[in-house]
């Protein structure tokens, strides 16, 4: 135990350090333990090269089943403040075992506003804990909305308008999920948007999914947004996860979205663009001191649960509307995270000291 | 004992031919499906009734015209910001439209279903609003059970006199449907 105790602290040492020298101008790096299903892992950069070097590149996970079939994208932690979708894009990448097609992961969309405070609440510690097989602790950090700003070059402007017209809070031109498509040669966050566009056309991707989460109690919990090539997909998603009892509400991207993962991928890339939403007690204004992992109504295993069993019916959709299939195996259902928590579905250390 | 024999005889033919009859209809299609307040929920019930083989025609902004040739009418209750405005219509309009189409109805005899498969997420004060339009004309109500906690709907359909029905998720609509339709 007392062993178990020095490589926590000794974890959580690393990770305040690397927060101290925040600005540094390499990627964090973090702890995602690929399982047998990826084939090959590159960088965002490699789309983009200006990003090399920089925070705002991040791991791409490819797992490629070789045999036919769609390809499918998704990312998760676009926003630093929503776990749940990096930790189901981590279990993408530990267990999944592609069985047909090409599934392809970015964990941390926008890893520039992983180390970022933007003292949104300062009752959440910017970090959390999952314990794993043997009762080893695994961290993972929790960031902010907007990339750091000491990573950008110049002070936000007062208002922020896109490449497509869409106007917006000056600040949001550091958020990811408002400056799709990107601009090759602007912000760095517009440079990671542009990267990821590029991704999407070079590795033609069939479906993409951008995992987010909202308030509890926020109109946008658990909510399925699908552009309007992807509805009737979403359409059949939303059906689907009924049966299994996971309410979701469907929502159509509207096009005065712009700047928005599911209305600029949808129209910028052939891919079917899909955002998700559950509700994550961290950004939830009424709780105080909330506990983002085991919270007892929405503890972070079920969100998880949540955005995994969605991606599945997504693809199962998509699919059943003639799309090749993409199927993996070895991914838990819904059932199998409420029955298990979280601890067994990710890899555990390998050795320990 | 050859009396006995045709009595056993007669009540087995009966009984023979009850369980090979059609279930019974409480409506007939075609249905025209069709939206109060734009929300995805009446492309998941045009999903439903295909699977529940009810045949449909399926025009989310339909008015009086679109009730030619139909025999029942069924109007998916849920506001949509986002599906207003996708439409290009705000709520005043898609009130004057649902009310007209529902007169309309209600004057050629044809029968109303009311449907609410969203659950609590799809109330709100517009949803409602388009609620106590829509079940002024309905004669049967299926309805999303978490979206009628406080009875909203239960309260609507005895003051209206419809039949309701609570589901507990949105796929058990199909079933709804085919026990009214008589699939």
């Amino acid at each position: 135990m007392a062993k178990r105790n020095t490589i926590a602290l000794i974890a959580l040492g690393v990770m305040v350090l690397c927060m101290a020298v925040g600005a540094s101008a390499m990627p964090a790096l973090h702890d995602v333990r690929p399982g047998y299903g990826v084939t090959a892992i590159g960088w965002l950069s490699d789309y983009h090269p200006p990003l090399k070097g920089t925070p705002g590149d991040t791991r791409v996970y490819y797992l490629d089943s070789g045999k036919p079939g769609a390809t499918v994208y998704v990312q998760g932690g676009t926003h630093g403040n929503e776990p749940a979708g990096i930790i189901a894009a981590t279990i993408l990448v530990e267990r999944a075992i592609p069985t047909a097609g090409r599934l392809i992961v970015v964990p941390y969309g926008n890893n520039a506003n992983i180390d970022y405070n933007d003292q949104y609440r300062l009752d959440v510690p910017p970090y959390f804990t999952i314990e794993v097989e043997g009762g080893v602790p695994r961290t993972f950090r929790y960031g902010s909305r907007r990339t750091n700003p000491a990573y950008e070059a110049q002070p936000d402007p007062e208002v922020y308008v896109t490449l497509d017209g869409g106007v917006h809070d000056g600040a949001e031109i550091r958020n990811l999920n408002r400056v799709h498509p990107g601009k090759p040669d602007g912000t760095l966050t517009e440079q990671i948007a542009y990267a990821i566009n590029r991704l999407l056309i070079e590795e033609k991707v069939d479906v993409a999914i951008d995992l987010h989460e909202a308030g509890v109690g926020d109109r946008l919990e658990n909510v399925l947004v699908a552009h309007q090539r992807a509805f009737m997909a979403g359409v059949y998603a939303v059906l689907n996860l009924s049966a299994q009892g996971l309410h979701f509400t469907l929502e159509p991207s509207r096009p005065e979205f712009r700047g928005l993962s599911h209305r600029e991928w949808g129209d910028h890339t052939p891919a079917l663009a899909f955002l998700t939403e559950t509700g994550n007690p961290g950004q939830t204004s009424e709780y105080e001191n909330p506990d983002i992992v085991n919270d007892p109504k929405n503890p972070l295993h079920e969100r998880v649960g949540r955005q995994l069993a969605l991606i599945r019916a997504v693809l199962d959709a998509t699919a059943q509307l003639g799309l090749p299939p993409m199927t993996y195996e070895g991914v838990p259902t819904y059932a199998d995270l409420v029955r298990d928590g979280l601890g067994p579905w990710l890899n555990a250390p390998t050795a320990q000291p | 004992m050859r009396k006995a024999a045709s009595v056993v005889l007669l009540v087995a033919l009966l009984a023979g031919a009850l369980s090979a009859a059609p279930a019974f209809a409480a409506v007939e299609a075609p249905a025209l499906i069709t939206s109060a307040g734009q929300s995805p929920g009446a492309l998941m019930v045009r999903v439903l009734a295909d699977q529940a083989g009810v045949a449909n025609t399926y025009d989310t902004l339909a008015t009086a015209d679109a009730l030619a040739g139909a025999k029942s009418l069924i109007v998916v209750i849920g506001a949509s910001q986002k599906g207003l405005g996708a439409a290009g219509i705000d709520v005043n309009q898609e009130y004057t439209r649902v009310e007209s189409l529902l007169a309309q109805a209600k004057a050629q005899g044809i029968p109303v279903i009311a449907m609410h498969v969203e659950g609590a997420p799809r109330r709100g004060a517009t949803s409602d609003d388009l609620s106590r339009l829509v079940m002024r004309y309905a004669q049967y109500v299926i309805v999303r059970a978490d979206g009628n906690e406080d009875g909203f709907f239960t309260q609507l359909a005895q003051q209206y006199g419809a039949t309701l029905r609570l589901i507990d998720k949105t796929a058990d609509a199909a079933a709804a449907l085919r026990d009214l339709y008589g699939n």
